[in-house]
């Protein structure tokens, strides 16, 4: 097997978590925004349904093959061309969503606080301790974001908080004006987010024995669920239907926190945790990208992928998208389709292909 | 190994880069090389440009603050352009030092841009990453006036206003806030307006400025603002005094809490809401001659306070909501929450359900404390006017 390490499966919750709240947390109320406006919040509990099914797949494909990942199996339930074939398709798609992402964090990084810095030093100095995080290998990786993701995480919750005083509950009213439909429809965006819990299939593999890995791993869902909801709540709460006219709604909450005329001016420390955050993003979503690759490849080692895969990534971050705008406008649009189709769609085609050829260890 | 030798030196290269980066890469700024800017005024000239006043804070050392009172402490400056965005590119060619926006606490808008639409000139502030949504907005007739007043209690001219609003006796809108009127369902606005006292060259709010989606109509004066507040539950601390019926001399109230509850309801196509107004007063003031010891003059004030405050509010009411057709009390959106149906039907022609809309305003006061005394003292005036004549 490529990666030694060994994680637990809190572990593992951590770095899903992390992984889909980061983004949600800065974008998706701009997104859901303008389809489903005052219901925004209610779309979550449909986009969750793709969270759900994509942990299930993720758990029963790893039933069948213990100590594989997702482009390890492909070969073996497609037929090695076919299986191949796909999985460079998959891994491609894993760059864009590192490209994404890392478009967003810079795009987020240069707008509110360095905007006569080049993107490529945001983005680079970031993928620098990205790639030093892979280096180092999956407990590294891990280590890291068990250490810098609980701090964040309550920092985050008590700055959510302190949000309090500007919240109006009325404006949350009426419920389902529009009827049911835009809540569907911004599910959809919210399931692009919900999707990524597929990714932990690349670490079903490295979990110490006799972990409750489906136990945490709903545990990880449930948590960021109600992360979606709290937060789609706060920003409607603050800034009423229109929230989405501000690019990263939940941080002009966070900057709009001002108690007693001195405890304010609080987005250096929310800029600080989303930075945290990216960084714990970008470093699971980076090492999944090179353990895949070096799986594709067959090699013995992913180590000597973690520079040439680092400095792709930058490319890719800059050639994504064009714009913001360009990010936004696919994440709304195609990005939904694009991602459920690689996080939940072919997940679900691999599981129905090996149960009609009756592969792999049948554990029920 | 030659491995680590390696590793060393490419580990202190990249310690030595990150610690570059510590300094704000490409947007390092100093104290030195900024101009910090605690209030802006934007007003239309005459040629229908755009002016841009700011009130740039001159940092002093604490030796140049203690030896002269006298000493400027702002600075005015101004730039003129087609728009805010083109007007602050003229400012900034004047000012020289990189001018920082993330201190400004108030922004003013002049009567005439007030009057001819604020809606584009509002997209600067929000669009410019350092402009904060808590930032106050406040209207005046000169913008300039109010950002050269020279106050001598406070540091900036700007600081009285801060206090004022945050007292809660008067209209309080920040960025946030107006964003959110300018485009609610209400279609309707609200800054206070904002003068220069003459006595004392002092800024204070003096009413409110009304506006029609984002253009200012019309003006009302401080006490219809209280009326308003108290429509709107702002109202937080405030003094009401009131002259009884029945007794000679007059009472004063202080307000020490206050709640406004707006209440829709639709009954047979009629459409009604009751505003209960529960406030807990203290007696400040008894011109009576009646003691506060006796619980039917306590309750006779109750009643007579209720009476001035319905008073107060119809009479805006009247005003505003018939007279004017103007939302500025947010029915339409307390009734888009409770009756979203009803309302989408009739959303196109609120402004002429508008005045039809029966309102009950049921004010509810309880003293809870008389001050440090109970009954007035007796001066004994027959015999006093007996030694004076």
């Amino acid at each position: 097997m490529l990666e030694k390490g060994r994680i637990t499966p809190s572990q593992m919750a951590f770095f899903i978590f992390g992984n889909t709240t980061v983004t949600q947390t800065l974008s998706l109320p701009r997104l859901t925004g303008p389809i489903a406006g005052r219901d925004l919040w209610l779309s979550s509990i449909w986009g969750s349904l793709a969270g759900i099914i994509a942990l299930f797949l993720a758990v029963r494909l790893h039933h069948r093959y213990p100590r594989k990942t997702i482009i390890q199996y492909f070969p073996h339930i497609l037929g090695n061309y076919v299986g191949k074939g796909v999985g460079l398709f998959y891994l491609f798609a894993l760059l864009t969503l590192m490209g994404a992402n890392l478009y967003q964090y810079t795009d987020f990084v240069k707008t509110v606080f360095l905007p006569q810095t080049p993107a490529v030093i945001i983005m680079a100095s970031l993928l620098l301790a990205c790639c030093l995080a892979a280096r180092g290998g999956l407990e590294t990786v891990a280590r890291t974001i068990q250490l810098v993701g609980p701090l964040g995480a309550i920092l985050f919750i008590i700055l959510l908080g302190l949000t309090v005083q500007a919240w109006d509950v009325g404006r949350l009213f009426p419920v389902l004006e529009e009827g049911i439909l835009p809540t569907i429809k911004g599910g959809m965006i919210s399931a692009l987010w919900f999707s990524e819990f597929f990714l932990i299939s690349f670490l079903l593999p490295n979990l110490v024995e006799g972990g409750r890995s489906l136990r945490w791993g709903f545990l990880a869902l449930f948590a960021t669920f109600i992360f979606f909801i709290l937060t789609d709540l706060i920003v409607l709460m603050v800034f009423d239907v229109q929230s989405h006219i501000y690019n990263y709604p939940l941080f002009e909450a966070l900057r709009y926190i001002s108690y007693a005329d001195f405890f304010e001016h609080l987005d250096a420390l929310a800029m600080g945790l989303w930075i945290l955050g990216f960084f714990t993003k970008t470093s699971f979503l980076f090492y999944i990208t090179v353990l895949g690759t070096a799986q594709w490849l067959n090699l013995s080692s992913y180590k000597l992928l973690v520079w040439p895969l680092g400095f792709l990534s930058v490319i890719l971050g800059m050639w994504t998208t064009p714009t913001v705008q360009g990010l936004f406008n696919f994440l709304s649009t195609t990005g939904p389709w694009y991602f459920i189709f690689f996080l939940v769609v072919i997940p679900a085609v691999l599981l129905f292909v090996s149960t009609l050829r009756k592969q792999g260890a049948e554990t029920g | 190994m030659i491995q680590g030798g390696f590793r060393k030196i490419f580990s202190s290269i990249l310690v030595i880069a990150l610690l570059c980066s510590l300094l704000g890469c490409w947007d390092r700024r100093e104290l030195n090389d900024i101009a910090i800017i605690s209030a802006i005024g934007i007003d239309l000239l005459p040629d229908n440009r755009i002016e841009l006043v700011i009130q740039q804070i001159i940092p002093l050392s604490p030796e140049d603050v203690g030896g002269d009172q006298g000493s400027t402490k702002t600075l005015i400056q101004s730039g003129k352009g087609k728009t805010v965005a083109d007007a602050k590119a003229d400012l900034q060619a004047k000012v020289g030092r990189e001018i920082f926006w993330g201190h400004t606490e108030v922004i003013l808008i002049g009567e005439k841009l007030a009057r001819k639409g604020i809606q584009e000139h509002i997209d600067f502030l929000i669009r410019h990453p350092e402009v904060r949504l808590r930032a106050d907005v406040f209207v005046s007739k000169n913008p300039r006036e109010i950002l050269l007043a020279n106050p001598k209690a406070e540091r900036f001219s700007v600081d009285s206003l801060h206090f004022l609003t945050e007292l809660g006796t008067q209209l309080s809108i920040d960025v946030n806030e107006l964003v959110m009127m300018l485009t609610g369902e209400g279609k309707a606005t609200l800054l206070p307006w904002v003068e220069v006292s003459k006595q004392n060259e002092v800024p204070y709010i003096n009413g409110t400025g009304i506006f029609k989606r984002d253009k200012m109509v019309q003006r009302i004066d401080d006490k219809r603002t209280r009326a308003l507040l108290w429509l709107r539950d702002e109202m937080r601390r405030m003094i009401i005094t009131f002259s009884l019926k029945e007794v000679k001399g007059d009472v004063a109230l202080r307000v020490i809490t206050s709640r406004t509850r707006r209440i829709p309801q639709i009954e047979h196509g009629k459409w009604r809401i009751i505003v209960p107004i529960t406030m807990k007063c203290d007696v400040v003031f008894n011109g009576t001659t009646q003691s506060l010891k006796n619980p039917r003059f306590v309750k006779m004030v109750e009643k007579e306070a209720e009476r001035e405050i319905r008073l107060l509010v119809s009479d805006v009411l009247k005003k505003i909501q018939r007279g004017k057709r103007l939302d500025i009390f947010d029915f339409g959106e307390i009734f888009h929450q409770a009756y979203p149906v009803e309302w989408n039907r009739v959303k196109e022609q609120w402004d002429e359900i508008l005045p039809n809309i029966e309102v009950q305003v049921l004010p509810k006061v309880r003293i809870k404390s008389t001050g440090m005394t109970n009954s007035p003292m007796r001066v004994p005036r027959t015999e006093e006017e007996g030694k004076k004549k």
